[in-house]
This record gives C-alpha cells, sequence and structure tokens, in this order.
C-alpha cells in the first residue's frame, strides 16, 4: 500500500466516523446544560441544549424536532460545564415558576436539576449571569 | 352494653381490619339453604319505556304466595280542598315564591280578641292565631319583636314588630299589625321572611353558623379599620368628633348591629354587621359587612347631596379620547392631559388615589399602559426602556388603544360582577405594558402575567397579531394577577392547570360570545381550529400530544415534566369541566361560583380533587342544590370524582376505589330466623352455621369495612354483631335494648347511627357516636313540588347513609288525604340531611326527593347505593302489582330497567357493581342474581340466575378498608418503611419511633374528613419524638410525617 492509499485511507476512515450533529444528538450520552424560557398564555418553550463537544440545539414546544444551531469551541464549552458545578448551582433549590419563567436544567447519567424562576430580580446574581452568557452565545450562534 | 362501649369497640377495630383467610370456614351447604346455579324463569326486558309508566311484561304471579308487605297501596282519585276551609281572607295576591321579604296584606275578621286589652298582647294574639300563621306560613309568632306601638286620633293602634330569628333581626323583616279600638277589625301589612323559608335558607349558610349561633369573626376595631378604609378609597376621612369645635356632634358616630341579611340576588339569609358612620356633618353611611370576613356586601348613602361624590372626582386634566383599537373598533378610553401633553393613565375609576399619586410617574389606583419599546424584561436594560405611551394631540395607535381598553374592561367586569376593587382587590394599578420582545429581540409571541403587569407581544409566527387584540387574552392575564392574590395557586401540576384554567374561564367570561381563547390573534398555520384553545372541545381539531391540543378528560391526563407538569396541558380537563357546569346553570351563575371557589375555597397546593369540592361548595352556598349537583356532574364527566381524580372517564367508575376486601354476603333465611355468611359465589360460610340465631325484623346495614352490622331483631332492640377479620371472631350484643325500634343502619365509616321506631311514625332517630346525643327528624313533603301535592309523610321503612355519612336515603309511605276520605296512599324515596360535617353536628334534616312527581299507582322503595358511585342507586318499582327493580342515575337523571321480578327486590350492589342481588319469590324466597352493564343502572340481557335459594334480604359487602373521603389519603412515592407511630389507639400523646428522618420533621394529623387537627414541625433529637395530642377528640386520624421529601402516613385511634 502507498502512501497515497494510506492517506485516502485514513481520510475514508475518519469521515466515516464523524457523525453529523443531528446523528450526535440522537446518540449523544454525555452532560447536557440547557437554557429556555416560556409559558403565558400560548404555553410556547423555547430551550437552547449545550453538548460538552459545544453543539448548541435548539427545541420549540410548537415546533416539531430539534434544530443544530451552531457550536462553540470544545473547551469552552467544557469550561462553562465546570462553571455549573463550581458555582455549586447543583446546590441552589429554586423551583419559583410563575405565569413566564426562565430555567437552566443540567442532566447526566446520573441526575437531572432544574432552576427555575420568573421573576429574574428575586433569584441569585450568579443565576442570571450564567443564563444570560449561555444566552449571548446562542445569540450569537443564531442571530437570536 | 352501653352505646358509647360500642363505639369504643368501634373505633378499636376500626383501623385494624386486614384480610382474613383464616377462621372462617367454608362450607357449601347448610340447613335449608341449598346453592342452585339454575336460571331464573323471568323476562329481561332491556331499555323500557318508562314514560308511559308501563313499561314491562307482567311476571306470572301466585297471588296466594304474594306476601302482603309494606306496600299496601290503595289508588283512589284526587279530590280539590273545600273552599269553605279557608277562613282567612288574602287581599292582595302574594309576590312571586321566590322573592323574599314576602309582601303581604292580610285581612282577618275573624280573630276575636274583645276579651284582650293590653296591646302587646293583642298582637301575639293576631299574629298567633293559626288562620293567620297559615296565611303568612310563619313558624312562631314570638320570632316577631315589637319596635313600637302607637295609636291614631281614629282610635287605631299601630304596631311595628321586626322579625328576628335566634336573637338576631332580620335586616327588612318587619310588619305592622293594625287594629281597631273596637277590636273587630286587624290588619296586618309589611314584608317578612316566610318561617320555612327562614329555616331552610338561613342554613344554606351553614358555613357561618356553629351549632346553635352565628359566627361573627370581627372585632369592632377590625370592623372600623375595613370601613376607614373603604371611605379613604372614596377620600372621605373620619371626623374625630372628639376634638371637633363644629356645633353638629352626632350623639354616636358608630353603630354596630349583628343582624341576619338577604345579599342582593341570592335566597339565603346571612349573618352580618350593620354599621353606621357619621364620617362627617355631611356624610353619613349604612354598611353590611360579612360577619365572617368583612367583606362589604353594601355601602349606601344616609345622606342627600346635590353633587354624587360616590366616584371622587377626576384629576384635573382627565380626558376621554376616542381612537380605534387593534379590532378597527373605535373606543372611549380615559387618559390624562398634563401641561398640554397626553399620558394613557385612567384615573377615573373609584380606586384612583389623588393623594399618594405623583402623576404622571407614580400613579396610585389606576389603569396605566407603558411601552417597552421592544425590549424584554429579562434584559438589563428593561426597566429603563420603558417609557409612557403618550401623545401630543391626544390620538393614539391601536395597539396601545386596545391594551388599555382592554385593561379597563377587564377592571370594570371584575368590579362589575364580584365588587373586586382592581386585580389586587385593594385599588392596586392595572398595568399593561406593549411592545414587548422576545429576548433576542424579535417578536415575541405570547403574552404573560409577570407579578405586578401584564407584558403583551406583538406575534411573530404563532400569533399574527400583537396579542393585546384580543380581549380574552387580557382577561386571561389580568386573572392572573386575580389568582395571585387570592387562592394563590402553585403555578406546577394540577394546582398550576387550575391556575391556567381559571385564566382562561374569566377571560372567556370576559369574552363571552364563545367559548374560544386567542381566535382574535392565533395563526391558522400553527393552530388550524382557529382558536389557542378551546373550553367546549379541549382537543381543539389536534391531535393528542401536539400543542394545540389539551385532555377533555383525566384520562387523557399529560403526566409528564414539561410546561410545569403540563399546566397549559391539563388546565383543559378543568376547563372542560367549567364548560359543561356553565352550560348546564347558565354563565352568569357559573362564573359567580368560581369567583366564590377562588376567592373563599381554594388553596396554593389545590389539586383537580380540591377544586371539585370547592366549586360543589360554592354551588352549594350561592344557589343550593340543583345547581350543586351541576358542578358534581360536569366534575364526574371529566373524569374528576368526588374520591379522587381516576382515568376512567366514564363519570361512574372509581369515584369511589373499589373496596379491595374479599366479597362476602349477609342474608337471612326466608323464615327470617338468623343471618348467614355466604362468599360472593353463594357458598355458605362458617361451617354452614348461621353468624347470629337472633330473629331478624329489618335488613342489616354493615360498615364499609365490613366489620360492623347493625340490625333489629324481632325483639324490637337493635343488635350489633363485631367481626374481627384477623382473629375471625364474630361477637353480637345488643346496643339499644329498649324494645321500641323496627329498622336501623349504620353510616358507612361507623360514626352514626340511624333508627325507626317500632311505633310508627315519621320519624327517624338519629344518634352520633362521635357526640353521643340523639336527634329525632320528622320526614316532611315539600307543601308543593312543581304544583304537584305530595301529602303527609305516614313512616319510612328502609334507610341507608349515603357515602359523606351527612344524607340518608329513605323510603317513606305517604298519604294525601281528602274530605271525602279516599286517601291516596303510595311509596316514595328522599333524603334527609341529618348531619353536617363542617360543623361536626346535626344538620337541618332538610329532605329532597328522588323524583318530584309519581304517577298514579305507582310506587317506588327499598333504595340502595351502589358501592362505588355515589350518584348510582338501585330500588324496587311497583305498578299496578307489578314489580321491578330499576336503576337511577341521580346526576344525569337516567333511570332504566334491572329487572322485572315477581315481588319486592331488596336490591343490592356487589363490591365492583358489576352485579346486583335481589329477592326472588318462587314458591320461596330466594336470593338472585344478574350482570350489569357498565353504566351500573341496566342489566345484561339473559344473566339472572339463583344464587343461594331459601334466603332473602342479601346484603353484599367487602371487608377491606377504603377511603371515603377526599384527598387526604394520597399515596406518596416517597413512602418510608421503618417509622412506628404509637401506642394505638392512644389518647394524649403519640409517640415516634424512626430510622428514616434524622432532622426536622413536619406532623401533621387530620381526621377522616380531611380536616388539619394538628400541626407541628418538631426536631429529632434522636429516634424518638413525642406528640401532645390532648386536645384532640376520640376518633380515627391520619398522622402524616414528613422532611420535606420522605412521607410517613398512617392511621390512628385517639381515645379519652
Amino acid at each position: 500500500m502507498n502512501y497515497k492509499s494510506i492517506v485516502v485511507l485514513l481520510f475514508v476512515l475518519i469521515f466515516s466516523s464523524c457523525k453529523s450533529p443531528m446523528e450526535l444528538y440522537q446518540n449523544y450520552k454525555g452532560p447536557q446544560l440547557s437554557i429556555g424560557s416560556g409559558g403565558g398564555i400560548s404555553g410556547e418553550y423555547n430551550e437552547y441544549i449545550l453538548f460538552e463537544n459545544g453543539n448548541f440545539y435548539h427545541k420549540n414546544s410548537f415546533e416539531k424536532g430539534i434544530k443544530f444551531i451552531g457550536s462553540i469551541p470544545a473547551n469552552e464549552a467544557k469550561q462553562i460545564f465546570k462553571n455549573y458545578f463550581t458555582l455549586k448551582f447543583d446546590d441552589i433549590e429554586l423551583n419559583s415558576p410563575g405565569d413566564f419563567s426562565y430555567f437552566i436544567k443540567f442532566g447526566d447519567k446520573v441526575k437531572n436539576h432544574k432552576l427555575i424562576w420568573a421573576n429574574s430580580s428575586k433569584i441569585e446574581p450568579k443565576v442570571k449571569v450564567f443564563y444570560d452568557i449561555l444566552r449571548s452565545k446562542v445569540k450569537k450562534l443564531s442571530g437570536k | 352494653m352501653k352505646i358509647k362501649h360500642i363505639f369504643l369497640t368501634i373505633i378499636l377495630i376500626f383501623p385494624f381490619v386486614i384480610f382474613a383467610q383464616n377462621g372462617i370456614d367454608q362450607k357449601n351447604n347448610i340447613g335449608a339453604l341449598k346453592n342452585n346455579n339454575g336460571n331464573v324463569n323471568a323476562e329481561n326486558i332491556d331499555n323500557p319505556d318508562l314514560q308511559g309508566i308501563n313499561p314491562l311484561n307482567p311476571n306470572k304471579q301466585n297471588d296466594e304466595n304474594k306476601k302482603s308487605g309494606v306496600f299496601n297501596i290503595v289508588s283512589f282519585s284526587k279530590s280539590q280542598i273545600s273552599s269553605s276551609d279557608i277562613t282567612s281572607k288574602i287581599i292582595a295576591i302574594k309576590s312571586e315564591k321566590r322573592e323574599n321579604p314576602l309582601a303581604i296584606y292580610i285581612s282577618n275578621n275573624i280573630k276575636d280578641f274583645s276579651n284582650i286589652h293590653n296591646p302587646k298582647k293583642i298582637a301575639y294574639s293576631i299574629l298567633g292565631d293559626p288562620t293567620v300563621k297559615e296565611s303568612m306560613k310563619i313558624d312562631n309568632e314570638n320570632n316577631f319583636h315589637i319596635e313600637n306601638i302607637k295609636t291614631d286620633n281614629l282610635g287605631i293602634t299601630h304596631i311595628k314588630m321586626n322579625q328576628f330569628y335566634k336573637g338576631l333581626m332580620i335586616f327588612g323583616g318587619q310588619i305592622y299589625i293594625h287594629y281597631k279600638k273596637n277590636k273587630t277589625y286587624s290588619v296586618i301589612n309589611g314584608r317578612w321572611f316566610q318561617g320555612k323559608y327562614t329555616e331552610e335558607n338561613i342554613n344554606q349558610g351553614i358555613k357561618y353558623r356553629n351549632k346553635n349561633h352565628f359566627v361573627f369573626n370581627l372585632s369592632e376595631t377590625h370592623i372600623k379599620n375595613i370601613i376607614k378604609t373603604d371611605l379613604e378609597s372614596l377620600r372621605i376621612k373620619i371626623k374625630d368628633f372628639s376634638i371637633s369645635r363644629d356645633q353638629f356632634i352626632p350623639e354616636k358616630q358608630w353603630t354596630i348591629q349583628k343582624m341576619l341579611f338577604q345579599p342582593k340576588g341570592e335566597q339565603y339569609l346571612k349573618p352580618v354587621y350593620i354599621v353606621e358612620i357619621v364620617a362627617d356633618p355631611l356624610h353619613r353611611f349604612k354598611y353590611i359587612l360579612d360577619s365572617n370576613r368583612g367583606e362589604i356586601l353594601r355601602r349606601q348613602k344616609e345622606y342627600c347631596s346635590l353633587i354624587d361624590d360616590s366616584h371622587p372626582p377626576t384629576p384635573q386634566g382627565a380626558v376621554v379620547a376616542h381612537a380605534k383599537d387593534l379590532n378597527g373598533v373605535t373606543r372611549d378610553i380615559n387618559v390624562l392631559t398634563i401641561n398640554n401633553h397626553y399620558y394613557m393613565i385612567d384615573a377615573s375609576r373609584a380606586m384612583f388615589n389623588s393623594t399618594k399619586s405623583n402623576l404622571p410617574d407614580e400613579p396610585y389606583g389606576v389603569i396605566w399602559t407603558i411601552d417597552a419599546n421592544n425590549t424584554n424584561p429579562n434584559n438589563d436594560n428593561f426597566s429603563n426602556s420603558l417609557t409612557h405611551v403618550h401623545s401630543g394631540n391626544n390620538t393614539w395607535n391601536a395597539l396601545s388603544v386596545s391594551a388599555h381598553f382592554n385593561a379597563g374592561f377587564a377592571y370594570d367586569y371584575y368590579k362589575t360582577k364580584f365588587n373586586r376593587n382592581s386585580i389586587n382587590g385593594n385599588g392596586g394599578n392595572v398595568v399593561s405594558i406593549i411592545n414587548v420582545s422576545d429576548e433576542d429581540g424579535s417578536g415575541m409571541d405570547n403574552a404573560f402575567w409577570g407579578g405586578s403587569a401584564m407584558y403583551y407581544g406583538n406575534g411573530n409566527k404563532a400569533f399574527t397579531s400583537p396579542l393585546a387584540k384580543a380581549l380574552d387574552v387580557s382577561g386571561h392575564e389580568l386573572t392572573h394577577g386575580v389568582i395571585q392574590s387570592t387562592a394563590n395557586l402553585e403555578y406546577y401540576g394540577e394546582s398550576g392547570a387550575i391556575n391556567e384554567s381559571f385564566a382562561d374561564v374569566f377571560g372567556a367570561m370576559m369574552d363571552r360570545d364563545n367559548w374560544q381563547m386567542g381566535e382574535d390573534v392565533v395563526s391558522l398555520q400553527y393552530f388550524p381550529s382557529g382558536a389557542l384553545r378551546d373550553l367546549s372541545n379541549p382537543h381543539n381539531g389536534a391531535t393528542q400530544g401536539s400543542y394545540a391540543w389539551q385532555p377533555a378528560n383525566t384520562s387523557e391526563k399529560y403526566t409528564g415534566t414539561e410546561d410545569n407538569a403540563g399546566v397549559h396541558t391539563n388546565s383543559g380537563i378543568p376547563n372542560f369541566a367549567f364548560y359543561k357546569f356553565a352550560t348546564a346553570v347558565g354563565k352568569e351563575k357559573a362564573e359567580n361560583v368560581y369567583y366564590r371557589a377562588l376567592t373563599f375555597y381554594l388553596t396554593k397546593s389545590s389539586k383537580f380533587v380540591d377544586l371539585r369540592v370547592a366549586i360543589e361548595q360554592a354551588a352549594d352556598d350561592l344557589y343550593g342544590t340543583n345547581v350543586k349537583n351541576a358542578a358534581s356532574a360536569a366534575f364526574t364527566a371529566v373524569g374528576i370524582g368526588s374520591g379522587g381524580s381516576t382515568g376512567s372517564g366514564s363519570g361512574n367508575q372509581g369515584e369511589l376505589s373499589i373496596n379491595p376486601g374479599q366479597d362476602f354476603i349477609i342474608c337471612t333465611d326466608d323464615n327470617q330466623n338468623g343471618l348467614y355468611l355466604l362468599n360472593g359465589n353463594g357458598q355458605v360460610l362458617n361451617n354452614g352455621s348461621p353468624i347470629s340465631n337472633t330473629p331478624i325484623q329489618s335488613k342489616v346495614s354493615i360498615t364499609d369495612d365490613g366489620s360492623n352490622i347493625i340490625f333489629v331483631g324481632q325483639d324490637n332492640k337493635i343488635h350489633y354483631i363485631y367481626i374481627n377479620w384477623q382473629t375471625g371472631d364474630i361477637s353480637e350484643t345488643i346496643i339499644q335494648d329498649q324494645a321500641i325500634w323496627r329498622n336501623a343502619v349504620v353510616a358507612k365509616d361507623g360514626s352514626h347511627l340511624a333508627a325507626l321506631y317500632s311505633e310508627v311514625d315519621n320519624k327517624i332517630a338519629v344518634y352520633d357516636f362521635g357526640v353521643q346525643e340523639w336527634k329525632d327528624f320528622e320526614l316532611k313533603n315539600p307543601t308543593t313540588v312543581q304544583g304537584v301535592e305530595l301529602g303527609n309523610v305516614e313512616f319510612a321503612d328502609a334507610m341507608e347513609f349515603d357515602y359523606s355519612s351527612e344524607w340518608i336515603m329513605y323510603d317513606c309511605k305517604n298519604k294525601i288525604g281528602s274530605n271525602n276520605g279516599l286517601d291516596i296512599e303510595y311509596w316514595d324515596i328522599g333524603f334527609i340531611n341529618v348531619w353536617n360535617n363542617d360543623n361536626n353536628y346535626f344538620a337541618d334534616g332538610r329532605t329532597e326527593k328522588l323524583f318530584s312527581e309519581l304517577p298514579e299507582d305507582v310506587s317506588i322503595g327499598n333504595p340502595v347505593f351502589s358501592k362505588n358511585s355515589p350518584n348510582i342507586i338501585a330500588f324496587d318499582y311497583i305498578s299496578n302489582e307489578t314489580y321491578n327493580i330499576l336503576g337511577a342515575n341521580i346526576n344525569t337523571g337516567e333511570v332504566k330497567l334491572i329487572f322485572n321480578n315477581a315481588d319486592l327486590g331488596y336490591p343490592n350492589y356487589s363490591k365492583d357493581d358489576k352485579k346486583i342481588i335481589y329477592d326472588y319469590y318462587d314458591n320461596g324466597y330466594n336470593i338472585a342474581i344478574i350482570d350489569l352493564n357498565q353504566d351500573k343502572i341496566s342489566s345484561v340481557v339473559n344473566s339472572a340466575k339463583y344464587l343461594v335459594n331459601g334466603a332473602r334480604w342479601g346484603v353484599w359487602f367487602a371487608n377491606g378498608i377504603r377511603d371515603l373521603t377526599t384527598g387526604v389519603y394520597d399515596i406518596y412515592p416517597n413512602a418510608v418503611t421503618q417509622t412506628i407511630v404509637y401506642p394505638n389507639p392512644m389518647s394524649n400523646t403519640l409517640n415516634i419511633t424512626t430510622k428514616d428522618f434524622n432532622s426536622e420533621v413536619e406532623i401533621t394529623i387530620f381526621d377522616i374528613l380531611g380536616n388539619k387537627k394538628l400541626q407541628k414541625t418538631l426536631t429529632l433529637s434522636d429516634l424518638n419524638l413525642s406528640v401532645d395530642i390532648s386536645n384532640l377528640k376520640t376518633g380515627n386520624y391520619l398522622v402524616k410525617i414528613t422532611d420535606g421529601i420522605k412521607y410517613y402516613s398512617g392511621k390512628i385511634v385517639v381515645f379519652k
């Protein structure tokens, strides 16, 4: 086998093992962080889900399926996950939904945890900041 | 053995019953009882036409063997009351039957009181005259107290009398008695409340009554504060006359009286405070306050002024603008002009507080529309982005007009309908914020209540118009504010769904032409039905799982965690219940009932079953039984049963959970000698021996857990059999040894006993084991029911307590008398209210009939409740000496044939309501059995067969324990297993040993009715805890222990 063949073979091997973002979504078993908001008279919810590899997905309750909206660098995503635990969000009990609510959700193989609130002025500032940071990244990726 | 000891026995044993497998032998044959599985030779006809009252083919009967029993019907034609019986001439026709107080004018010329000189005695002599009492329908003339007596120059004496009830004056009940000097003439005029009507209607307000006295909960200070606050909203200050130099100083500035009052539009009397206040030399008011919560029922001016100051003058600069809204309709809206600039601030309502307001930036008591300028409340700069909606020339854009007008409309709705002073009930601002964007700055497809204001998006995809366009959207959002200020339902799970439902309900009531929500603003692409939601059709033309779909029944309930466990989805279930209820009773009654439930009965964590209870109670408060029943039917139809929400959707199945115990039947032989215990297949148990050798006179009555059996023996004494299902021991004793009885029944929870005297009369005697008192209730028929004369009750025979233990269903013989001696006698079925669980005391004995009118020659009797559906009964129906067993659904009014019988059947439902057993006479008594259809009131064709020969009066029961109440005994998922409460029974101390909890725990104790009796938070210092329960009375209770995550739940018995 010559050098060219090896390179071609390597390319085939690499790209055959690459999954599309949506394929990854279906098969992903790692931790997920999501933010979102919704409720009101319509009951519509928007949720933005971050994977550890940096992929962001969008789920809207009025639309079918999940949409891939873009990626941030994986190390940035990992830092976000790390911050979630460093800031001890796991220990925060925040379950104050209202007619229109905002939320931060974390889930992995072991547990799920959700912070939900209606009035942003009545929560710990770090929760609001964390939410806003993720929201800004979503906006940057999707223009929304 | 005394009643008290029996009660001890009952309550000691009641919680400890478990399924018994040992101790009761299973034998097949005994004596004259045989088990024959032959088919009954009778015809079954499905779905007969009962309209013509001749629905059935008669069955062949052997007259010689036909038992001449209590159904001794004599049929004659009716006659008229002779006009010569009328001794008192009514000059004026009485006002419309339901009007109160009644206007009356009576001239009574026949009363001779020439030998009485004292005016007071004359007054009571006239009033106490039987003909006068009959005409006036009063029970007791002493309920009228003399206010004053005057004699004019014509020699006519005028006595003014006020009407009282149990020491309280009835507001508006006042009459005059006039008589002439020579005492040959007397006239009575005035307005008063009929005696019987007063009794019935006062007791509709039973929640205000504690045993024999009325509840007045407010202190004088509290009363004065309520009025002071109200007057301040009118900008009237209460003058301190003690320091006044005015010449005018009122004799008494405050007068507070306790009275009974009929609220406008209602038919009941309630206790109130009548308060007269002289605020200042001009302003005098009379207030009528609810005695329990201080709600202002009426405020009336007691002065006349040229200028109407009921509304405070609007501030300088208040103008009316005429502008088109988003629907293209020109609206009149109230705005404010300050320094030649216009602001969308409506200060025209009575709630406006000019003293506190600093206009335009800090208004108080206004309707206010603000512009968010396309920012989102979650943005940091949101507050700085808010601006007034303003104009230089009093012209306005349609969006702001819609929001402003709708807010005013919603405010007026609550004010006019319910006298609610703004969203928070205290004249708080009603704020609408328009042009709210999504977090990313795009159009928001939503509107929401943000805790102190309504936020409106302008739509994007799902909504094609700004949401402020829709009145029902505004109504929905403002109602969230009302909910926040009242029940404050938690926005999660069923309580959150109820929150959403109420918002939809009142949104739909404001935009009341249809049952749809958001139909003015939704995109058809997203909501093809044209509506966001539809109260009349929760499925909304969508498929299950779609965002546009809602469940219509608890069987379809969403059980996931999205959307706070489905608050927008599951609201479809209570929405549909409201739709059904409002369709049955009318929107006006329905919204009144719902508002009352929201403001008085619902709590933060109310679930669907609590909603049902709240609506039923509110309906009963306001309108009585018929509307309450309509509420019950509506909730049953959506699967919200009185015993907990179910998944069946049928409205019948699962209202009470099926008794988990084994099936048994108790019966007597055809000579009524003794009692036998059978299994559900008709096999005789107890080695073939009777469990009692006592000759019996009445059919037995059994508590729901199958442990306690009551019957009257042929010795006319009340016998009691106790079955210990754990050990198999059966014991019998006499619990009332006076030989004065002919029938006795026990409540399903063992709390009361009802009995009939052997000396036949129209009374039912009821004994309560808690208060240990007897009370006799007299059975009466309504004087007119839809114009039908029902006659007098001669005596009752069969009885059964309902599942609430508050009502007894009975059959009774009636007689309609006539002057020619040809009386009409017939049997029918009624219900009597003997107990009030709220007050934990005897009720007023109000009666109702199953059927308002029976055809001639028809009698019905031996009624029995189904085992799991409190609204389903079966009974004997006799017409022209043909006998049938019918089933009836009290809620829907359906009546169907179960079996065409040969004699009285004494039907009884099986444990699961799938069968009925009944007496079948065929050369002797036998017990037969027939399968029922799912509706429980009709039978499966050709399914009747013999069960036991030579037996009768079978009563089917099970020996398990189940809840007959609502909501208390929830199953908690995190139940614990290493916690013990002891001793049990206990007296003054409850001890807990636990390995499940190790920190702070909350201990709550409920009675069997679900009332919270004790709640404490304790810290576990070691594995043990003690709780002082010396305040608890003797009885059964449920104790719950929780640390917020794990729960213990168990039953205890307290005995003192």
